[in-house]
């Protein structure tokens, strides 16, 4: 327990600079200035196997199971076929439906130079196909809400492990001193499978995922208490001072660490209401996300996709946002579909839209990997007279920036969109990818836990050069 | 169906990471290793030094210090000791009579006296349950979206406080937890049990499940897993659900050796166990009545439950997927509630009963290629690890489940791993490191102990003593090494940076729980009451979750000023200000926990309401005492750091408090400022 003797960051960085800081030093140094920066500050910045093409993620986490064959994956097959029966083996779904073919309720349509078929559905995110990589054969063949959720964030389909955040942040730490390295974007519905989904599993608590509420007070704790600032900074300069003397009389260096970390929890209390206000956007801007949106869900998902932008120019290295609850359940239509998929949808059309232009327009989006999807997608076949059940079996994601591959489609789905077919992607392939485009080996950033050495992707994952840009 | 099979082979199946060097289960590398090999005589070693030592473990330490030049920290001072030794014991600091009372007996028995009160105080249970509840992911839902609750699971931490307190041998309560409900001898309980040994079988129903699983055969083998993997992490500091799709990687454990235990498990069912026998109180014939009729409606609501899970999915296999009430919806949980409280108040007798296990018909189970069980391969008979069980005959269950044998096996005094882990875990939390510093993991992948002859020592003399933890609590604190200052000296630091010699106690950051408690206890908010239902956990207004029926009703911000471990613990709602700290989460089992220093736990102790909360009490406490501004500061900083304040920390405290009044705070508000300046002193989470 006792880390003590151990040359802090500083030290060091020193005796890096005085004399020793030879090149072929470096190295070594380097690795053993992070490793004691981490033990005073666990977010401390970090390179790890190969030079990083992204620096940043945007999780959209589509709750519920939007559906694929709705989206982006158009199969004509289903029109021609709607009402007779699936000719094809399906497993056993939630609510064992029935095999009856029902045809999509959307029109379809080519957009882009490079010709993505998208529903009517996103009328502004079409727009953007030229900047997607469309991946249509994803498959893991978890068929519940919450094992799936847990599954596309931690690849494992039951709550305890790392979410990709805390990965992340666990291997890269952050840049943004005073915010946290790994946030999550609520809109008041949280995803199927509670906070365990943004935990930090057997890592450290400091790699779990932030929550911001849509409240005035977005985060807990992070407002004074007391009627004046002097009344706080009166209190918060005994803490220091003692704690200050303390930790130079017993050169005990997690006394520091304790120091520094109420520096930051000070300065906290003002960088994340700067960084929470967005009236200093332009209106321009704020048009653009929807926040003037007649639809208050839109209105208030922009806020969320305009704040993850803000956060990223801050250094913030993974941001998830989590759609709005409308008037239907969420992305989850086993009735109902087409009411239900166009609330969904008319939430988050245009600020998403908003946020690839916005991250392209400031030449963040290289730099940024946007991952939108859902935890499956849905059956082909329907459910009750104008539903679809989960279907874990063959969905589509999209990302963007980062390094992937502008304006493509990868792998296809059966012709009734069932079963993924060519180019088969995993979860833990894509959590590869994603790892690959920050720099981390998902081979090697491993964590040993009570006689195990985990990783995100367990013992799979390949990384996808197909979908990555040269 | 080739195309599905084709499409599911990664599902849900645990695999481990293959390592550069991979080892077979037959290599006697792996049979050899330490763990495995018997615990061994040994003798206290002889030391130049003869006066320090005053008990063997002290010989064993000092020894080693000597051999690298070393020599121990010099004792640690009366006041630091006693919070030591009184956070270690019981969870809660001495309160200022206690310290000086310790601080003024001269006699030589002085710490002696503290020692033995402290292992009396039913406080010591509460202290030492929460930590096997680490062990055993303690909690009270089942987690996934719906977070169902586990009703009556506070049965079973009523039981560990009481299993510790009472001092229940240790090889008794493996065998009570591992087949309580089969054990030949009853134990009564303190609260009408008629025996109380089945509720310890509860802890192995506090995995995560699915209410709704759209494949339940799976689920039962993940949950099968899970009980496996807590036993074997827990009881002996292996990881065996490695071994579920595969021979393990490292550790002499075969795919075979998981199957048979999982035969054992599959051979096992939920159920709640009888505690108590039916209340004696005389009933007229109208409430015999009344409870007849709520028993009925009890079963009815049960069986109900039980028709909405597999109405329609029953799997169409031999394995009979057994009820548990996590499986129910919400409306029958409220409704088994309801039903519950109204028998309870006509016939309290009805209260006694526990989530625990019972035997099924006893049934070997095939062996599952890559722990598919859709890919059956051999039988694997019920039994022990094979590493463990040479010489010995295979056991012949017949119809049963094969529980107690395994019982009788891990609580065996020839198991080379039992008495190992337990004191490894004993020690790790007096000394702040195990032996072996990774107390889930006496495998290959596990640290080498740090000092093996005084682990293999210790690990006789828990036998010897009758497996009592508190012989083992009194060997390890009566000690000269524990008594040691916290300061170490240069040299030791040099030569042994991360004190695995032992030549100084560590520092250590307090747990959360007993942060809490701390706070509770000075503001005069403690509310000292033991057991029953856990208090509603306090939800916060930034908590979320799915659907709004999902969050819990909030509890009170305070606990009500019970002890942390009385806090309920839900998967998806952790208690916030617990969670700061570096809480179990209830995912793994815990053998070691986390110590991180991060700015969210000084936003949670700067401007936490809880925190202000328990300042402002303690502030408008002292505000009533008499006697000037220096005597209730001084009796605010020994009330809270066992020690007087220096010269310099009174001056900046008393600033603060009359730097509050000139802004025209109240006596009350000036001294909460002073309460909560203490609060965020690193000496505070720290114990020395």
């Amino acid at each position: 327990m006792s880390e003590r003797n151990t040359p802090t960051r500083r030290e060091a960085l020193q005796s890096a600079a005085s004399g020793l800081g030879a090149l072929a030093l470096t190295t070594l140094l380097a690795e053993q200035a992070q490793a004691d920066a981490r033990k005073t500050n666990p977010l401390a910045p970090r390179t790890l196997h190969h030079p990083a093409r992204a620096k940043s993620v945007i999780y959209l986490y589509m709750e519920g199971g939007p559906s694929q064959i709705d989206t982006f994956d158009p199969k004509p097959r289903l029109d021609r076929d709607h009402g007779k029966p699936l000719p094809i083996d399906t497993p056993r779904t939630v609510f064992n439906i029935g095999n009856k073919i029902m045809r999509s309720p959307f029109k379809f349509a080519q957009h882009g130079q490079s010709g993505a078929w998208v529903s009517e559905l996103f009328p502004h995110l079409a727009r953007c196909v030229d900047d997607m990589t469309i991946i249509r054969s994803m498959h893991h063949g978890i068929s519940n809400h919450s094992s799936a959720c847990y599954m596309s964030h931690s690849g494992y389909p039951m709550a305890g492990k790392p979410s990709m955040g805390a990965w992340v942040t666990y291997g890269l730490g952050s840049v943004g001193d005073d915010l946290p390295g790994f946030v999550v974007l609520d809109c008041g519905q949280g995803p199927s499978g509670g906070s365990p989904t943004w935990g930090s599993g057997f890592l450290p608590a400091a790699y779990q995922g932030t929550l911001f509420t849509k409240n005035a007070e977005p985060i807990d704790h992070l407002k004074r208490r007391e009627a004046t600032a002097d009344r706080q900074r009166r209190k918060f300069d005994a803490i220091q001072k003692l704690n200050g003397v303390a930790a130079r009389r017993s050169g005990d260096n997690r006394l520091d660490a304790l120091v520094a970390s109420y520096e930051r929890a000070f300065a906290m209390q003002a960088s994340v209401p700067e960084l929470t206000d967005l009236s200093g956007e332009s209106r321009a801007t704020r048009s653009l996300y929807g926040l003037d949106s007649p639809n208050a869900q839109t209105a208030l998902f922009g806020s969320r996709c305009l704040l993850a932008r803000r956060m990223v120019e801050r250094g913030v290295r993974f941001i998830e946002v989590f759609p709005p609850r409308v008037s239907a359940d969420r992305w989850d239509q086993h009735g109902n579909l087409e009411k239900g998929h166009r609330l969904n949808a008319a939430a988050v059309d245009q600020p998403i839209a908003a946020l690839l232009h916005d991250l392209k327009t400031r030449g963040l989006l290289d730099e940024t990997i946007v991952l939108w999807g859902g935890e499956f997608g849905r059956t082909p076949n329907q459910q009750g007279s104008n539903g679809r059940d989960h279907n874990p079996f063959g969905y589509t994601v999209w990302c963007a920036g980062g390094g992937f591959k502008p304006g493509i489609r990868h792998g296809t789905t059966d012709e009734f969109g069932y079963y993924a077919q060519n180019k088969k992607v995993h979860l833990h392939d894509l959590h590869a990818t994603m790892l690959h485009q920050l720099g981390v080996d998902h081979e090697r950033l491993t964590y040993r836990f009570s006689g195990r050495d985990f990783r995100l992707t367990d013992v799979h994952g390949h990384v996808l050069g197909e979908v990555l840009e040269g | 169906m080739p195309r599905i099979a084709a499409t599911i082979p990664l599902l849900v199946l645990t695999t481990c990471l293959v390592a550069p060097t991979t080892l077979r289960a037959s290599d006697t590398t792996t049979t050899e290793h330490w763990s495995f090999q018997p615990v061994r005589d040994v003798s206290p070693p002889k030391t130049k030094d003869t006066i320090w030592a005053t008990s063997p473990i002290d010989r064993f330490i000092l020894a080693r210090l000597e051999a690298r030049g070393l020599t121990p920290a010099p004792p640690a001072d009366k006041h630091t000791l006693i919070r030591r030794v009184y956070l270690d014991l019981i969870g809660l600091p001495p309160t200022p009579p206690e310290v000086a009372k310790f601080v003024n007996d001269q006699s030589p028995n002085a710490y002696t006296k503290v020692v033995e009160q402290l292992l009396a105080s039913p406080h010591y249970g509460e202290r030492w349950a929460r930590h096997w509840l680490d062990l055993v992911r303690y909690s009270e839902t089942a987690g996934h979206v719906q977070d169902m609750p586990r009703p009556h699971a506070w049965k079973y931490r009523d039981y560990l406080i009481d299993a510790f307190n009472d001092d229940l041998p240790y090889d008794r309560f493996i065998r009570e937890h591992l087949a309580g409900d089969l054990l030949p001898d009853r134990r009564p309980g303190k609260r009408n049990e008629f025996n109380v040994a089945p509720a310890a079988t509860g802890f192995l129903w506090f995995h995560q499940m699915h209410f709704k699983p759209v494949d339940p055969v799976q689920q039962r083998y993940d949950q099968i897993e899970a009980q496996i993997d807590v036993i074997g992490k827990a009881f002996q500091g292996l990881t065996l659900a490695c071994a579920r799709c595969h021979d393990h990687k490292f550790d002499p454990v075969s795919a075979r050796d998981y199957y048979a235990l999982a035969g054992i498990l599959n051979s096992t069912k939920e159920t709640h166990v009888r505690l108590g026998l039916q209340a004696k109180i005389p009933h007229d014939e109208a409430t015999l009545k009344q409870i007849d009729k709520l028993q009925g409606e009890i079963k009815k609501t049960i069986a109900g439950g039980v028709r909405t899970v597999t109405a329609d999915r029953k799997p169409k296999t031999d394995i009979d997927v057994p009820y548990t009430e996590t499986n129910f919806g919400p409306g029958p949980i409220k409704k088994l509630a309801n039903l519950r409280a109204q028998l309870a108040k006509v016939d309290p007798g009805s209260t006694l009963w526990a989530p625990g296990a019972a035997d099924m018909a006893g049934a070997d189970i095939p062996v599952q290629v890559r722990g598919n069980y859709k890919t059956p391969g051999k039988t694997a008979p019920r039994g022990y690890l094979e590493v463990l069980s040479k010489g010995r005959p295979s056991p012949d269950l017949g119809q049963r489940s094969g529980r107690l044998y395994l019982a009788d096996r891990i609580a065996d005094k020839n198991n080379p791993l039992t008495a190992r882990v337990m004191v490894n875990r004993l020690w790790a939390h007096h000394f702040g490191a195990g032996m072996v510093r990774t107390p889930n993991s006496f495998g290959i992948l596990g640290e080498k102990p740090t000092n093996p002859d005084l682990l293999d020592y210790l690990a006789k003399q828990f036998v010897a003593a009758g497996w009592s933890i508190k012989a083992m609590h009194r060997a390890m604190v009566l000690t000269s090494t524990y008594r040691m200052s916290s300061r170490p000296n240069a040299i030791g630091l040099e030569i042994d940076p991360t004190n695995r010699l032992l030549h100084h106690m560590p520092a250590r950051r307090l747990e959360a729980e007993v942060i809490r408690d701390t706070m509770l206890a000075l503001s005069g908010s403690l509310d000292r009451t033991m057991f029953g239902p856990s208090v509603p956990v306090y939800v916060s207004p930034n908590a979320t979750a799915n659907k709004p029926i999902h969050i819990p009703k909030a509890g009170p911000l305070d606990g009500g000023g019970r002890r942390s471990i009385y806090l309920q613990v839900r998967r998806n709602f952790l208690p916030p200000m617990l969670m700061c700290f570096d809480f179990a989460k209830p995912g793994e089992s815990v053998g070691k926990r986390d110590v991180t220093i991060v700015p969210t736990q000084a936003l949670a102790m700067l401007n936490g309401a809880f925190v202000h909360q328990q300042a402002e009490r303690w502030g408008a406490n002292v505000a009533q005492q008499d006697g000037d501004d220096k005597a209730t500061l001084r009796g605010m900083v020994v009330a809270a750091l066992g020690r007087e304040p220096t010269r310099g920390e009174a001056d900046t405290l008393l600033n603060v408090m009359r730097g509050a009044k000139q802004d025209g705070a109240t006596d009350a508000e000036a001294w909460a400022d002073v309460a909560h300046v203490i609060f965020n002193l690193n000496e505070f989470v720290f114990v020395r």
